[in-house]
């Protein structure tokens, strides 16, 4: 069996912010082969984004502070590194695209000037010799006249061209990863169908491993091999593809299966929506995080939170504890207990309601010591 | 196939008596153009040019349906809304609405004058994309959705107050919220006041912009449901413009696509989904992520080469042309399709139009 490329080991990342700590990523492990494609999926403030950020050693202290965890990649710990170091790997061995193209281009230097920075910071090269690689970096993502373009500035590109031009400067060093946050959320249909077929090409043909951070499941679907569902912070469900979409093991991924609208479907049936919102990564509930919006919880789910642990098919992990007991395969959106059935609260209640009964006292003080421990930290640094 | 016509409103559009419009229909858009001046100089603003934002567009929307409005950006979709409600003065054209007074008087939104507007304003409302930009932060929940009948000096204070806490419970949150800040409600919630707003003067027509697209998916399906629910409770008409053509073929009756400034295919959403005439349909619809691993491995994509060009020099023709994949040189660069009634109800503006499985 080969070696993982990257180990994510017991991650948690941690922002202080006046209202409190932020525990954005608490507690994740997972790993990566090389030429593997994982989709990271999840809401806004899961955790994904702090995730690929963390891997790159892109957290800025003091407010950003990553409190346990181990990111091993090639035999090395990011964590431990020196910026110097990290700077050789990032960019080198890791590359990264963001959402907005035009934030991570500068707009005054050429197309050219910013893709020979890159070359020349990582790879061994003359000036000259930089020039040819970027050239043939820019004919790689299929822009034509790629000599004409090196003098080029970004606003004179649409955003699905920029998106290409970040996609050469990410591939030009043939790093081993490429994490990719959000690439086309910025992008029409149309362009996004482009940049998708595009980063599939190159991939499969360097055989790098890409990390693609998103929200939407149907752009998984077709580009990922594998797949994690993060949740407030930590990953509720992984498994291959076929494993989560087929036979979704975590009812928050059941029920966000559930609740897409689809291209092809023709019954113009009502949606099933997940109640109540995603609680704040703050003030995170007891227990299991998604106990409040879920139909499925017990008394267990409001004390202990469940572990990512092997259940479906192999190799699928999910964190539920009723996760056997389910059969969320079979079960049909209309036949859902609601969450006012599992809570036993009044059926009166708003989704709101349900978002504010969360406050316990427990939960403050264990996020107090939390804050303190982290500040102890910091002030021993 | 039934005859073919060459505007979907031609047969009356000649006359623009407005006693006309047939009894289930609310709106009707007639020839509607909205240019942007380009202009130059600092101090004599001398216009150079004109973007055609929308460009001779005419449709309809009957009561209780919702008309869904699908394009990639810039292809003019918000532009004809905000034409339509008359928060941009249309260029030329006109927008016959049915207004909700007790003759049913049929007025020209783009010409009415300031009295009027003022009963226009009643009956059409809007909800926009952003629920973060579109509340004042500064203001109270209650505030923000009594401030319509405020400004139209419906009620005392205690029966807008009630009037709120009715509007909030018929949304989806809970009365106590009213002395609320927006900041203290997430995205979605955020969204069900803008909602409230919209509903606070019962109106007849609404045009939902983007609504759903800022919002998580968890989130969404709440919205949507919330939409449909209103729909059905207040008997009301939409015009739901969206870029996402999942949730528009979840939400619409019809659903007319439009590709810069001109509308290029309009179907009921069956025929539309089912049966695509147009190119530019074909690559928008297979272009569209469908959350299903085998099916997304079985796809064909229609990928479309280039970007979209831009509305201030619009290619001479079909305006597709320059990306299509069965653009006939010589015809369809010089030529303008005329948008022709194929079959019944279904409209399309191309001169080789095919029906084509997109999934």
């Amino acid at each position: 069996m080969t070696e993982p490329l990257l180990e994510v080991d017991d991650l948690r990342t941690y922002f202080t912010t006046e209202e409190g700590i932020v525990r954005a990523v608490d507690g994740i492990s997972f790993s990566m082969m090389p030429g593997q494609r994982l989709g990271v999926v999840g809401e806004s403030g899961s955790g994904k984004s702090v995730t690929a950020l963390s891997v790159m050693g892109l957290i800025e202290p003091p407010a950003g502070q990553i409190v346990t965890g181990r990111v091993m990649f090639q035999g090395r710990n990011l964590l431990e590194l020196d910026e110097d170091e990290l700077q050789s790997v990032r960019g080198g061995q890791i590359a990264m695209i963001f959402q907005d193209p035009m934030t991570a281009l500068n707009p005054v230097y050429t197309i050219g000037d910013q893709l020979m920075e890159t070359i020349l910071l990582h790879q061994n090269v003359n000036r000259s010799e930089a020039r040819e690689i970027a050239i043939q970096a820019i004919e790689d993502v299929h822009i034509p006249n790629a000599k004409a373009q090196m003098l080029d500035y970004p606003h004179q590109y649409s955003g699905g061209m920029r998106q290409r031009i970040m996609i050469a400067m990410g591939l030009s060093c043939n790093p081993d990863l490429l994490i990719a946050d959000e690439p086309t959320t910025a992008l029409d249909v149309t362009t996004q169908a482009q940049i998708m077929d595009l980063m599939l090409e190159l991939a499969e043909e360097r055989g790098t491993a890409v990390m693609l951070i998103t929200h939407d499941l149907g752009v998984v679907a077709g580009f990922c091999n594998d797949l994690h569902v993060m949740y407030a912070g930590g990953i509720v469900e992984s498994g291959t593809i076929d494993d989560i979409y087929y036979n979704p093991q975590h009812p928050y991924t059941w029920g966000l299966l559930e609740s897409m609208t689809r291209l092809d479907d023709e019954q113009q049936h009502r949606l099933y929506s997940i109640p109540g919102s995603p609680p704040s990564v703050i003030d995170l509930p007891k227990g299991c995080r998604f106990r409040p919006r879920c139909g499925f919880a017990t008394e267990i789910c409001g004390q202990v939170l469940p572990a990512l642990r092997p259940v479906g098919n192999m190799g699928q992990m999910a964190a539920c504890h009723h996760a056997e007991e389910l059969n969320l395969k079979a079960l049909k959106a209309d036949a859902a207990p609601t969450v006012e059935s599992a809570l036993g609260v009044d059926s009166d209640l708003t989704d709101v309601d349900l978002d504010l009964q969360e406050t316990d006292v427990e939960g403050i003080q264990a996020q107090r010591s939390a804050m303190d421990r982290v500040q102890g930290e910091e002030g021993s640094l | 196939m039934t005859d073919i016509k060459s505007d979907p409103t031609a047969d009356r559009a000649a006359s623009t008596d407005a006693s006309e419009l047939p009894d289930d229909v609310i709106l009707r858009v007639n020839h509607l153009v909205k240019e942007f001046p380009i202009t130059k100089g600092v101090f004599f603003r001398k216009q150079v040019g004109a973007v055609q934002a929308v460009s001779d567009i005419s449709f309809e929307i009957k009561k209780g349906e919702t008309l869904g409005l699908v394009g990639e950006s810039g292809c003019g979709k918000s532009t004809t809304a905000r034409s339509v409600l008359r928060l941009l003065q249309p260029t030329s054209g006109d927008v016959w609405f049915r207004l909700e007074t007790e003759n049913e008087e049929i007025v020209n939104v783009a010409t009415a004058k300031r009295d009027t507007m003022r009963q226009v304003r009643r009956d059409m409302q809007i909800v926009f994309q952003d629920p973060y930009a579109s509340l004042n932060p500064r203001m109270t929940v209650a505030t923000i959705i009594s401030e319509p009948l405020t400004v139209f000096g419906e009620g005392s204070k205690q029966e807008r107050l009630d009037k709120v806490k009715e509007l909030l419970k018929v949304v989806g949150l809970s009365p106590e919220h009213a002395n609320r800040y927006p900041h203290e409600f997430s995205g979605g919630q955020r969204q069900r006041i803008g909602v409230a707003r919209a509903l606070a003067l019962n109106p007849s027509f609404m045009v939902l912009d983007e609504p759903v697209s800022a919002l998580d998916v968890s989130i969404q399906a709440q919205v949507l449901n919330l939409m449909d629910d209103l729909q059905d409770e207040f008997d009301l008409t939409y015009l739901f413009i969206a870029h996402d053509l999942s949730v528009v073929r979840h939400i619409s009756d019809r659903v007319a696509v439009m590709y810069l400034g001109k509308m290029v295919e309009m179907a009921g959403r069956d025929a539309l989904y089912d049966r695509p005439m147009h190119p530019y349909t074909h690559a928008l619809m297979s272009a569209v992520p469908i959350p299903d691993p085998d099916v997304e491995s079985n796809r064909e994509r229609v990928l479309l080469e280039g970007d979209i060009p831009s509305p201030a020099n619009p290619p001479p023709g079909c305006r597709f042309n320059t990306r299509c994949p069965k653009a006939v040189p010589g015809k369809c660069d010089v030529d303008e399709p005329e948008f022709k009634e194929l079959e019944p109800g279904h409209w399309v503006a191309c001169f080789f139009p095919e029906v084509q499985k997109v999934y």
